[in-house]
């Protein structure tokens, strides 16, 4: 091993920026060097070339309709269309990871929630729009708890990408967590006297930002990190809810009056650059392939 | 360092310069081969897959663009081959490209330094088995395949920095996986 700092190894380092356990990782490279391959057999490059000569040959002939044309804006269309639709195709499998129990404890805690705070008079906008969130988290951790078992691997060798099957589990949450606030929103608006819209943003605004929140996390720290610090946010915003919402204190008093929006609009952004990253980060699909 | 560049052999390759192929086929072979292999392939099914990279290069020749590096083109094909063969296999229910092969290299040493050297080369292969995919790609493509950061960031379409960060994690993972691998490891290699 050399201890030279031209050496592969250092200069690996000095491209990191890697200052600490700096000798440490360098003998973790030196033991990389006994993963040797044995090359292929010298033979097997001269089949290799006598194999493909002819098909080199045969796309020769036939190159200029090689050359690849700008796809049609139909073309384009029925490729998102088929994007789409095996992502449908997957929300239906992905659905069946939550379990009866979980639909069951959740909607029997969610409602005896709204009943109870009903019973003693409290404010069940309030209950609904604190709740959201915790609904999120949990659906979240729930849903995408496969990946706590390393399963990501199995994932990527799946037909489908990660990025589709991520964004197929994302519309699970999102639909479950939707239709359970959403069957409770006529109540409320009937028992607190408000406008449905207005109660619908009240739990929706805080779930997406939450949702936004976790995945975020979750792609530097794992899901399990990407829940705590939710929930972390969830717990703060609990400590503060007696003075309106967190978003509403932060910002300007003009602002103030679009609190809910203006969450909405960050949980959807994070949602957005989530995606992002997962579809830059799953396998390339067969179309950005050049072959 | 090569007399002609491997830009300019595809150029040639473009214009059906069969020399121009073999080149790149003689350039190329021995390193795809190992990079499949280290990607977690077992040998015969990585020399199919070889096969299926240069024919793909054979095909698609006339998409590249020769103002662009050589290197990250032809790795790029060879990741999305290597994946490809996982999606397959895993629809067929037939996984052995997701074991990585522990078969032992043939040496001509003593007996008893060859057991050491497999027993310790199995300790690294066992390693990065444990290495999550996007980090083990990462390593083998740097540490292995001597591509540059800015070639990696572009055989695999991700950010320059992401490529940084997933290298230095991978260091800092088989550092750890080393380190309890070889303090558990008293039972000689898996044959």
């Amino acid at each position: 091993m050399s201890n030279q700092p031209n050496d592969k190894k250092y200069r690996i380092l000095a491209e990191l920026g890697e200052e600490s356990e700096r000798e440490a990782l360098v003998q973790t490279m030196g033991k990389l060097e006994r993963y040797t391959v044995p090359a292929p057999p010298a033979h097997s490059t001269d089949e290799l070339i006598a194999f493909l000569k002819p098909i080199l040959q045969e796309g020769a002939s036939t190159a200029p309709e090689d050359v690849k044309t700008m796809p049609t804006s139909l073309e384009v269309n029925a490729t998102e269309r088929r994007k789409l639709l095996s992502i449908l195709r997957l929300v239906q499998p992905q659905a069946m990871l939550i379990s009866r129990w979980f639909v069951l404890v959740s909607v029997l805690v969610f409602m005896a929630g709204l009943a109870i705070t009903k019973a003693v008079h409290g404010n069940m906008l309030k209950f609904l729009a604190n709740a959201s969130p915790l609904l999120g988290i949990l659906t979240v951790f729930y849903e995408f708890r496969a990946r706590l078992s390393g399963t990501t691997e199995l994932e990527a060798a799946c037909p489908y990408s990660p990025a589709q099957l991520a964004v197929a589990r994302l519309l699970v949450v999102l639909s479950y967590d939707t239709l359970l606030c959403l069957a409770a929103t006529p109540f409320v608006s009937y028992w607190q006297d408000q406008m449905l819209w207005q109660v619908a943003i009240s739990w929706f605004a805080p779930l997406l930002l939450v949702l936004g929140i976790a995945l975020t996390v979750s792609l530097r720290f794992g899901i399990m990190g990407g829940c705590l610090v939710a929930a972390t946010v969830w717990i703060l915003q609990l400590a503060v809810s007696e003075r309106g919402s967190m978003t509403a204190m932060i910002l300007p008093k003009q602002l103030a009056a679009f609190g809910d929006f203006i969450t909405m609009g960050v949980g959807i952004v994070l949602l957005f650059y989530v995606y992002r990253h997962w579809k830059s980060n799953s396998v390339l699909s067969d179309e950005q392939q050049n072959d | 360092m090569y007399l002609f560049l491997d830009e300019e052999f595809a150029a040639q390759l473009q214009h059906g310069d069969k020399m121009a192929f073999e080149a790149i086929v003689h350039r190329y072979h021995e390193p795809i081969y190992a990079y499949i292999v280290r990607m977690g392939s077992e040998y015969h099914i990585a020399a199919d897959i070889t096969q299926e990279v240069f024919l793909k290069v054979c095909k698609s020749i006339h998409q590249y663009k020769p103002d662009l590096p050589f290197r990250p083109w032809i790795y790029t094909i060879a990741s999305n081959t290597y994946k490809d063969y996982l999606k397959k296999a895993y629809v067929q229910r037939d996984v052995p490209g997701l074991e990585i092969t522990d078969s032992i290299a043939v040496t001509e040493d003593t007996p008893e330094t060859a057991f050491l050297e497999n027993s310790e080369r199995a300790i690294v292969v066992e390693a990065l088995k444990c290495l999550e995919e996007i980090y083990r790609e990462v390593l083998i493509l740097r540490y292995y395949q001597d591509l540059k950061l800015e070639e990696i960031a572009q055989t695999l379409q991700i950010p320059i920095g992401t490529v940084k960060s997933r290298l230095s994690t991978a260091l800092h993972k088989m550092k750890t996986m080393l380190v309890k691998e070889e303090i558990s490891n008293v039972k000689p290699a898996k044959r």
